[in-house]
C-alpha cells in the first residue's frame, strides 16, 4: 500500500490486489489536489488494474475537477472491456450531494 | 488606545463585509472556502447551506485560477443572507466540460447568480439565504 499527501487537506492511499486497485481518499478534492489524484488513478489503470474501488467515505469536499477525475477514471476502466469496472464506496454528505446535482449518482456504481 | 477628542474622530461601526484578496492559484481555494463558510455560519445558514456556499465560491474562484491577476472576494452577511462577490480574470478552466459543470453546480446550490467574463475581466455575485 502506498500513501500520498498532495496538499495539507487531501491525502490518499493506493492498494493493489491483482487486477483490482483500491484508492482510499481523505479530505478535500479540489482543483489543487485533483491532479495528483488523477495521476494515481490513471497510473493504476495503465499498470493493468481493471477493477477500481475508490473509497470516498472520508472525503469532506469535492468539486467539478474531482468529478472530472472520477468520470475520466470510469471511462478508462470501461475502455478495458467487459471486465473493467469502477465502484465508488462510502459516498455521503456534501460529496454525495454534488454527485446528485451533476446526475452522476446514476452513472456510477455506489456502495456503502 | 487613543480616545477620540472630537465628534469627527468617533470610531465608526465596523464594516459588515470582509474582503479577501488571494492569488489566482488553486492552492488558495481552500482559504476562499473557509471565509465563505465563516460568513455563512455567522448569518445562521444550516450545515447543508454552508456546504453550498463553500462549493459555489470554490467553483467560481476556480474559473479564475491560472490567470495573471489575483482574485478579490467580498463576503457580506446580513438578515439571514450571504452575498459573495468576486472579481479577477478568466482562467483556462473557464472553457471546456469542467467549466460548464462548475457553472451547473453553482446554479444549483445558490439562490441568485451573476457571472460575467468579458474582455479579460471576470466577475461574479451570488446570494444564499437561510431557508425558512
Amino acid at each position: 500500500m502506498s500513501e500520498s499527501q498532495s496538499s495539507p487537506t487531501f491525502a490518499f492511499s493506493v492498494e493493489r490486489d491483482g487486477a483490482t486497485g483500491t484508492v482510499v481518499a481523505r479530505g478535500e478534492i479540489d482543483l489543487a489536489s485533483s491532479p495528483e489524484f488523477r495521476e494515481a488513478i490513471h497510473g493504476l489503470v495503465d499498470d493493468g488494474v481493471r477493477r477500481l474501488v475508490i473509497d470516498l467515505d472520508a472525503v469532506s469536499f469535492i468539486d467539478s475537477s474531482g468529478l472530472g477525475v472520477l468520470v475520466g477514471a470510469l471511462k478508462r476502466v470501461q475502455e478495458q472491456g467487459e471486465d473493467g469496472g469502477l465502484v465508488l464506496r462510502g459516498l455521503s454528505g456534501p460529496a454525495l450531494r454534488v454527485f446528485e446535482i451533476a446526475g452522476l449518482d446514476q452513472v456510477f456504481v455506489l456502495t456503502s | 488606545m487613543t480616545v477620540p477628542e472630537t465628534a469627527d474622530e468617533t470610531p465608526r461601526a465596523a464594516p459588515r463585509g470582509v474582503e479577501l484578496r488571494i492569488p489566482a492559484d488553486a492552492a488558495y481555494l481552500r482559504l476562499a472556502r473557509l471565509a465563505a463558510a465563516d460568513t455563512a455560519a455567522r448569518v445562521g445558514l444550516g450545515a447543508d447551506a454552508i456546504d453550498d456556499v463553500r462549493l459555489a465560491v470554490s467553483e467560481l474562484c476556480a474559473l479564475m485560477t491560472g490567470s495573471r491577476t489575483g482574485i478579490i472576494l467580498r463576503f457580506e452577511g446580513d438578515d439571514g443572507c450571504v452575498v459573495v462577490e468576486g472579481r479577477g480574470a478568466p482562467g483556462p478552466g473557464i472553457e471546456g466540460e469542467n467549466g460548464e459543470l462548475a457553472r451547473v453546480l453553482v446554479e444549483a446550490v445558490v439562490d441568485e447568480l451573476r457571472f460575467e467574463a468579458v474582455d479579460g475581466h471576470a466577475t461574479f455575485r451570488f446570494t444564499k439565504q437561510v431557508e425558512v
